[in-house]
């Protein structure tokens, strides 16, 4: 054996066996306008997991987000190139309709987002744009929702009273329902709790680590205890590169890059 | 010491003195509009009055304005007006909050956007007087009429702008979060803004509205040119109409008595409904912030 | 790389300094037994059993210290190993400790002094002892995974060594070359040596902790006789 100190490599990522993964990235630039922000990002999502990406302010990991459902389309100037396959098909391509794109990739936003109407109508508003749904069915369908995030039990009695009376945690919890109504396969999640108390938080992780069972959860987070907590997979971006991937336990115990390893351990520049 | 006591002293003095002047200028402001409310009061609500004294005057609002000398009211100024308000309102409301969301969501830096931005400013700080000649020039002159049209469309050129102004910002002050969680979802772009966006900031572009109105009721110059009067109740607006500034404007400078006294409680009647719908403004601009 | 929050370095520095010290006191009680056996010196055998109390404090504190270390820093990755090591090290250099106590203690209960040709590849089996402990206290000081590598490679010269000197007494007890020991002396001084050999255990385990503190990779299969 040896033991010889090798110069560590400057990137490393864990390539999934094929039958585990469910959404992958290949070959990904993203530039806003002229600026590249991703470059040549490879790499692949498992199923029913939790894959995390970590990293500095700054580093892509929300942008990675955003291109998982198309977001940044919104926004003129703002450009990906490269590859994102859901189950076989490329979501970037011109030929897929972005709503049915974002109907199979929901997301859940940093700051809480209700929409200005009521509990009941936040979580039947994307339903709406997609299924003609009998009022009884949509009553099941928005009390499977809230009941998934773990809201259920706190807004039964006030479905009509608006959204934004909620606490900051409820929101969330909400915007989680609103997101799972639509029945997604993959739900992108970007810092959901970095506005909320540590409580709050602890019920969003539970909740999103019982929705793992029947989604492909991406998590971006500042948070490096919840990445270590909640994920199965994590990734660590810097300047835009996808560092490291592996393994969380693999990745927070033992990185094996040192730009990873000076991240995870506070001790970056 | 003195040397940190000194600049101490001055700036001090420099302080005192400041607010000494803010005090004034508050002050002069202050007592202007107050003399401008007693005498408007005064002399307004003396117009409200039955000229021989005994209670209010019920010819006020049932009666036309009358020739000199005879009894009379400001009934068809005040649907004169009314008619032209709703439906400069109706046209300015519409343009507005449709300009407004297409600067706000839609050109937001883009160089088209940044031209309209720029022409609607220009717009918003025109002279009315040039609003009701540049409708004069195209409607009243080719069709050779006043018309209450024309002075609906006039006003309505004075209140789009103040709408698209105001709409525009209070969507922009809408979070980018609300638009993206409902795009996310699938939702189309204009789906997300009328479910989403204009129910978020109804309050503010509502306010932007309400502000509009009370701008455009006491207009009196687009209308000299464009309305222009008429002495007769009449819901026909493609006739003159009569309408309470230009009223207040010809008998104000009158010389009867009755003429003055009605000019006085048309312009207590336009003072208050301003008063009032801009109370009214701020009350759903407060929700609005609470919410 | 220094971390950006500076009292995590102050608190590791404190940490590997604590180890550190608990090692070269350790190396120092084992020698000063080595000593005391070879000499009989009963002072010095006493002073050796009261200074294993030292040993013991030192190993509650950084136990106490990497405890606290994992609470309020919450360290990650190699952080995340050093106070884990810390605690399993100081554990090994304890049992260190106590070994040399062990020996001190049989010192003071033996009937009279070691004939030289039977104390002298005793100590040479524990001079050998001390010194990868020695060596993989100085590996640890110096994050020196290479030296604690090369101190792990070489554990089965130790046991060699003891099976040697086990043989030797053995071949001494048959030819009663040395009258002067007692039977109970035999017994200590085969128990002597089962301790020496024991402390090159503990210095090997000590070696697979410093190169997983370092690396963070296990040392397998450990070479056998």
């Amino acid at each position: 054996m040896n033991t010889q100190l090798e110069a560590p490599p400057e990137t490393a990522v864990l390539q999934l066996a094929p039958e585990v993964v469910k959404l992958q990235i290949r070959n990904l630039d993203f530039f806003y306008g002229q600026k590249q922000s991703l470059f040549d990002v490879t790499v692949s999502f498992a199923g029913n997991a939790v894959t995390a990406l970590i990293g500095p302010s700054g580093c892509g990991k929300s942008t990675l987000l955003r291109t998982l459902n198309r977001m940044y389309s919104l926004y003129p100037g703002q450009k990906a190139t490269g590859e994102v396959i859901l189950d076989g098909d490329n979501m970037l391509s011109p030929r897929v309709d972005v709503a049915t794109l974002r109907a199979r990739v929901g997301m859940v936003f940093q700051k809480p987002t209700p929409f200005p109407m009521s509990i009941y109508d936040n979580v039947a508003y994307g339903v709406r744009l997609y299924e003609k749904l009998s009022k009884a069915d949509m009553n099941d369908r928005v009390e499977e929702s809230l009941r998934r995030a773990a809201l259920w039990d706190e807004v039964k009695d006030k479905l009509k009273e608006s959204g934004l009376g909620l606490s900051g945690g409820q929101q969330q919890r909400l915007c989680v329902a609103r997101g799972i109504a639509v029945r997604p396969e993959v739900l992108l999640l970007d810092e959901p709790a970095s506005a909320l108390d540590p409580i709050s938080t602890a019920r969003l992780e539970e909740t999103i680590a019982e929705l793992k069972r029947d989604y492909t959860i991406v998590i971006v987070t500042h948070n490096m205890g919840q990445a270590a907590r909640l994920s199965d997979h994590t990734g660590f971006m810097y300047l835009g590169q996808l560092v490291e991937f592996g393994e969380t336990e693999q990745l927070f115990t033992n990185p094996v890059t040192s730009r990873c390893r000076d991240y995870i351990t506070g001790r970056f520049g | 010491m003195t040397a940190v006591a000194a600049p101490r002293l001055s700036r001090r003095l420099g302080e005192g003195a400041f607010l000494a002047f803010c005090w004034i200028a508050t002050l002069v402001a202050i007592v202007a509009l107050a003399a401008i409310l007693w005498s408007l009061l005064q002399q307004g609500i003396g117009g409200f009055l039955k000229p021989g004294g005994g209670g209010l005057d019920p010819n006020l609002f049932t009666r036309s304005t009358p020739a000199p000398g005879s009894e009379g009211g400001l009934l068809n100024a005040i649907v004169g007006s009314l008619m032209m308000c709703v439906a400069a309102m109706i046209g300015a409301v519409l343009i507005g909050f449709l300009a407004g969301t297409w600067l706000s969501e839609y050109a937001r830096e883009s160089h088209y956007g940044k031209v309209i931005r720029f022409l609607n400013d220009v717009l918003l700080s025109a002279p009315s007087i040039l609003v009701g000649l540049f409708i004069y020039e195209i409607l009243v002159a080719p069709l050779k009429g006043f018309s209450g049209f024309a002075g609906a469309v006039a006003l309505a050129l004075i209140a789009a702008p103040v709408i698209t102004r105001t709409t525009e910002d209070v969507l922009k002050l809408q979070p980018t979060a609300l638009r993206e969680a409902s795009v996310a979802l699938g939702a189309p772009v204009w789906k997300t803004i009328f479910d989403v966006i204009w129910k978020s900031a109804r309050g503010g572009m509502l306010t932007g509205a309400l502000l509009a109105f009370a701008r455009i009721s006491g207009e009196t110059a687009p209308l000299l040119f464009t309305s222009l009067n008429n002495q007769f109740l009449s819901f026909d607006m493609t006739k003159p109409t009569a309408n309470l500034p230009v009223v207040i404007f010809n008998f104000a400078l009158s010389a009867y008595d009755d003429w003055r006294r009605l000019a006085w409680a048309g312009a207590l009647l336009i003072a208050v409904t301003v008063l009032s719908v801009t109370v009214v403004a701020r009350i759903l601009a407060r929700e609005k912030a609470s919410a | 790389m220094d971390h950006t929050l500076k009292a995590v370095d102050a608190d590791l520095g404190g940490l590997t300094h604590g180890i550190a010290a608990m090692g070269d006191l350790a190396v120092s009680q084992v020698r000063a037994s080595l000593d005391a056996f070879l000499g009989h010196d009963l002072d010095l055998a006493a002073k050796v059993v009261r200074g294993d109390d030292a040993l013991d404090i030192q190993d509650s504190e950084i136990e106490k210290a990497a405890v606290r270390f994992i609470a309020l820093r919450q360290p990650m990755a190699d952080d995340l190993r050093r106070p884990i090591a810390a605690m399993k090290i100081s554990m090994q250099l304890e049992r260190c400790g106590d070994l040399g106590k062990n020996i001190a203690k049989r010192v003071i209960r033996m009937d009279a002094a070691t004939s030289p040709d039977v104390a002298e590849p005793i100590a040479e089996l524990g001079r050998l002892s001390a010194d990868r402990l020695a060596a993989v206290v100085g590996a640890f000081r110096n994050g020196d995974a290479q030296g604690a590598y090369a101190v792990w490679l070489k554990d089965t010269e130790i046991d060699e060594r003891h099976e040697q000197v086990l043989a030797g007494i053995i071949a001494s007890l048959d030819g009663k070359k040395s009258a002067a020991q007692t039977a109970g002396d035999w017994a200590h001084l085969l128990f002597i040596a089962k301790n020496l050999e024991r402390i090159g255990d503990h210095a090997t385990n000590i070696a697979e902790l410093v190169h997983y503190q370092i690396t963070g990779r296990e040392l397998e299969d450990r070479p056998k006789l």
